[in-house]
């Protein structure tokens, strides 16, 4: 049963109330202007990006590391890092340049248009990004973007990524209805200040680029909800590993990983948040877990669906090549009407993703992690104030308790259900929706291109390898498509039952 | 069918099934990997002495008379396990049937009485290209010491291994190209790298460069249109085989995992949406089963229209099956270690056998115009 355990939402069950179908309109007045002008900054750095370094090694990093699978591209990740892209989306309280989360989801459809595998290693940084934000731990979140911040001074590069999936549970994590179901096994012992953590974790992008890796574990397995914690490890941790690379199909340019703790032992000042952390909250420790959760891949699958616009975009664009410049007995494939509708097809699907992901940031803009940050005044005051101005003044913010722990109650006791619900939803949509269409894309590529398709140096197949993962992390589009009926149809009706089929 | 062909196709059905399990299984994942330069070459000497490079030729040459349903059988349990093989062997039966399309036995007897060479079993051919699409960009010329062909064939099949290949050229005063039959160990032949693509990685794919290399004539100029179309139509349904081993192979897979792997504490086959996911592959693999088996059974005039419409739905199908079959893994069957992914490749890659696959589609009905 879905259970209804924090503040009961009066939202029309059906998802299609006003503010669930009008986020966009909702944003008009709401969202600051400048926004708009921080998108096309965005795009114009991620272009330039993809005419000098992705656009002409895209295909050469794919057959390297086809030729040798253990390869790393870390002159892709020092080359981003010298663009200051790790640094770009970190609010300027933590010393980063400040630019709105909605900006990134434009940046990343820009560069998959050349390659995903390349969005990703820039991506997923955020991914565990998002959850320091999520989790509202100020002090951590500061420490780790000062580190991130140096490493862009010093050309050392400081990553981070987030590791939640293991080798037994995979759509277990997250939900928790389904993780008290699961079988989870990354344990945390409580010790003297801090905890000693054994588990393993699998698939894990970025991992072998990673300084911090923000990790999801248990105090007690048996009730992995209810004790649950997120806490950061360091590459150079004692009793922390990297294991094997992964052979994956395509996004060869971004690793995933295995990680292994054992007897790894995690100071307090490194967890993100655990049940001592919350226990002087309203909610439980149990919705928590689903309000981080939702409030993470919220932003992340607007990221996916981003990406699955810019692999839409980036095969139209291929097959739009070949069909001006390619004859079927004698006539130019593009004046034959089959064609025309096939690219009519592809453009619209290009268009469907973007309005979705363009949907999940107003909603998050509105409802969501990026709410906060894009209040008018603060946003103003953040983006023409220097960066050193803004830290000084925010300072205490991140230093004293207090601070925290009032974020904290605004953030997790005063959040509105229906609007996690609706941001939630909408992730939910948009993530299946632009990695569907995606892959629809790149088979009306092939289809159309036949053998010419199926080469390497013609793009499409690397696409086409490239997209279905799209439709597998950030939670299967099977899970998805069930959390977005949780979300906007299933909610307030207690007759509904989820993850309970027999 | 009497007994004697039951007794055939059962020997026949074993025997593919031992070759697929014991003997290509081993070295899949090995044979799929870059620089994509094909099968292992024990694979190749053991398909070799079992006679599959030899199945589509004349009962007079050691094959079994362009049995159809005969071929599919063989095509389609060893494509269970790897389909570049399976399309090793279909592309041998192409440039095979192009010869006896040509009324080339005479030449095609040659080739074959020429004792116990592997390489010289092999035929290249450019499986995936329709000359009713594309016109060839060879170009023949005739010379007073007979034909020189000069320029690119592109996407020859096996045409790294083969000592003999069929190509499409033109005459550039001719409107339509022809066929001809080339050896490739001459010095004007220069032969690339293997190409890099989509899937098929252990049937090597190769550009050829050729310079003024002397060519035969496989039966008259200018008719290769009508001996391909007429090639496509006998054959069509072998590639449908192909579709349907890796539906087959991709669909057994799933299930297993699917009874093995639990998530939100019970196994994934007793959650509805995935048993939803697995009726859909299952049945899609029947149907084609069916399909085949139906078409292949078939003689006289419906029989090439029927193995069209038979073969045309089941590549498309065995793209959502491969897709689902990844699906059903979840990250696992996105990894090399599973072949749930290299099923996918192959699949979408075999889409484009014949040509592009709307223009089959297209001229699919224009032939049902005709009938009407």
């Amino acid at each position: 049963m879905l259970k209804k355990t924090f503040f009961p939402g009066n939202a029309d069950p059906s998802g299609l109330s006003f503010p669930d179908m009008n986020c966009n309109l909702m944003a008009i007045s709401r969202q600051p202007r400048a926004i708009t002008k921080e998108v096309r900054k965005a795009i114009k750095l991620a272009r330039e990006f993809n005419e000098t370094v992705v656009r002409p090694n895209a295909l050469d990093m794919d057959r390297k590391i086809h030729e040798d699978p253990d390869y790393l591209p870390w002159e892709w990740v020092r080359e981003a890092n010298r663009q200051g892209f790790y640094t770009m989306w970190i609010p300027k309280m933590f010393g980063g340049k400040g630019y709105s989360f909605t900006s990134i989801a434009y940046f990343l459809e820009e560069i998959s248009t050349c390659c995903v595998g390349m969005a990703n290693l820039i991506g997923v940084h955020y991914l565990g990004f998002a959850t320091l934000i999520a989790a509202w731990n100020l002090a951590l979140t500061r420490r780790i973007s000062l580190e991130v911040i140096k490493g862009e001074k010093t050309d050392t590069p400081c990553l981070l990524d987030f590791a939640i999936t293991e080798p037994g549970s995979g759509t277990d994590t997250s939900e928790a209805d389904l993780a008290d179901k699961g079988n989870l096994a990354c344990h945390a012992a409580r010790e003297n200040g801090g905890y000693r953590v054994n588990g393993t974790k699998i698939f894990i992008s970025n991992a072998h680029f990673s300084t911090w890796h923000l990790v999801l574990g248990y105090e007690d397995i048996k009730k992995p909800s209810d004790t649950f914690l997120f806490f950061a490890v360091r590459k150079d941790a004692s009793g922390f590993s990297l294991g094997r690379k992964e052979r994956k199909m395509g996004q060869k340019a971004c690793p995933a990983s295995e990680l292994i703790l054992r007897d790894c032992f995690v100071p307090d000042e490194q967890v993100c948040v655990d049940q001592r952390q919350t226990a002087n909250l309203s909610t439980s420790h149990r919705d928590i877990y689903q309000i981080i959760f939702d409030s993470i891949c919220s932003s992340s699958k607007a990221g996916v669906c981003s990406m699955g616009a810019g692999i839409s975009r980036g095969v139209y664009e291929e097959v739009l090549r070949f069909a001006s410049n390619t004859r079927i007995n004698g006539s130019l494939m593009m004046n034959l009407e089959w064609v025309q509708c096939r690219l009519a097809d592809m453009l619209r699907n290009v268009a469907v993703s973007r309005l979705m992901y363009a949907e999940i940031n107003f909603a998050n803009g509105m409802f969501g992690l990026n709410k906060m940050l894009q209040i008018k005044p603060l946003y103003y005051l953040f983006r023409y104030l220097p960066i050193k101005v803004v830290q000084v003044l925010s300072a205490p913010m991140t230093r004293f308790p207090v601070f925290q722990k009032i974020v904290r109650k605004m953030q997790f006791d005063w959040k509105k259900r229906e609007e996690l619900e609706r941001t939630t939803g909408w992730a939910s949509m948009a993530k299946f929706t632009g990695s569907d269409l995606a892959v629809e894309n790149c088979r009306i590529g092939l289809s159309l291109m036949g053998q010419t398709g199926t080469r390497h140096e013609n793009r499409v197949e690397k696409f086409f390898r490239d997209s279905k993962l799209l439709q597998i992390y950030e939670g299967t589009n099977q899970l998805n498509r069930l959390e977005a009926f949780k979300s906007l149809i299933g909610r307030n009706r207690y007759d509904i039952q989820m993850f309970e089929d027999r | 069918m009497n007994q004697t062909e039951k007794n055939e196709y059962k020997l026949l059905y074993s025997t593919s099934r031992e070759f697929s399990q014991k003997v290509l299984l081993p070295y899949r994942e090995e044979n799929d990997r870059y620089p994509f330069a094909g099968l292992d070459q024990t694979v190749f000497e053991k398909a070799y002495s079992m006679d599959f490079f030899h199945l589509w030729l004349p009962e007079s040459m050691g094959g079994l008379e362009g049995d159809i349903g005969k071929l599919c059988t063989v095509l389609l349990n060893i494509a269970e396990i790897d389909a570049s093989m399976a399309m090793v062997l279909l592309t041998n039966a192409m440039a095979q049937e192009i010869m006896i399309q040509a009324g080339e036995m005479d030449r095609l007897s040659e080739i074959y009485s020429r004792n116990g060479s592997l390489k010289y079993a092999l035929i290249a051919f450019p499986s995936f290209l329709n000359p009713l699409e594309m016109t060839p960009e060879l170009m023949a010329v005739e010379k007073e010491n007979g034909v020189r062909l000069s320029g690119l064939s592109k996407g020859m099949v096996m045409g790294s291994m083969a000592e003999n290949m069929i190509v499409f050229a033109r005459f550039p005063e001719d409107p339509d190209s022809s066929c001809f039959l080339i050896a490739a160990s001459q010095e004007t032949v220069r032969i690339g790298d293997p190409v890099i693509s989509l899937g098929l990685h252990a049937c090597p794919t190769v550009d050829i460069d050729f310079n003024e290399t002397p060519g035969i004539l496989i039966g008259e100029r200018g008719r290769a249109s009508e001996y391909y179309g007429n090639m496509y139509g006998r054959l069509v349904l072998a590639g449908a085989a192909i579709a349907a081993g890796i539906m087959r192979g991709s669909f057994t897979d799933a299930l297993k995992y699917s009874q093995s792997r639990i998530q939100g504490g019970k196994k994934i086959a007793e959650w509805s949406e995935v048993q939803l996911l697995l009726a859909n592959m299952a049945l899609k693999v029947r149907n084609a089963e069916m399909l085949i088996e139906y078409a292949g059974a078939k003689s006289g005039k419906d029989a090439i229209h029927d193995s069209i419409a038979a073969s045309i739905p089941v590549l498309d199908h065995a793209c959502d099956v491969a897709s689902d079959g990844i699906q059903i893994l979840g990250g696992y069957g996105y990894m090399e270690d599973y072949s749930q992914e290299k099923r996918y490749r192959d699949a979408q890659h075999l889409q484009s056998l014949f040509g592009i696959s709307c223009l089959k589609k297209i001229q699919y009905v224009k032939s049902c115009y005709k009938l009407a």
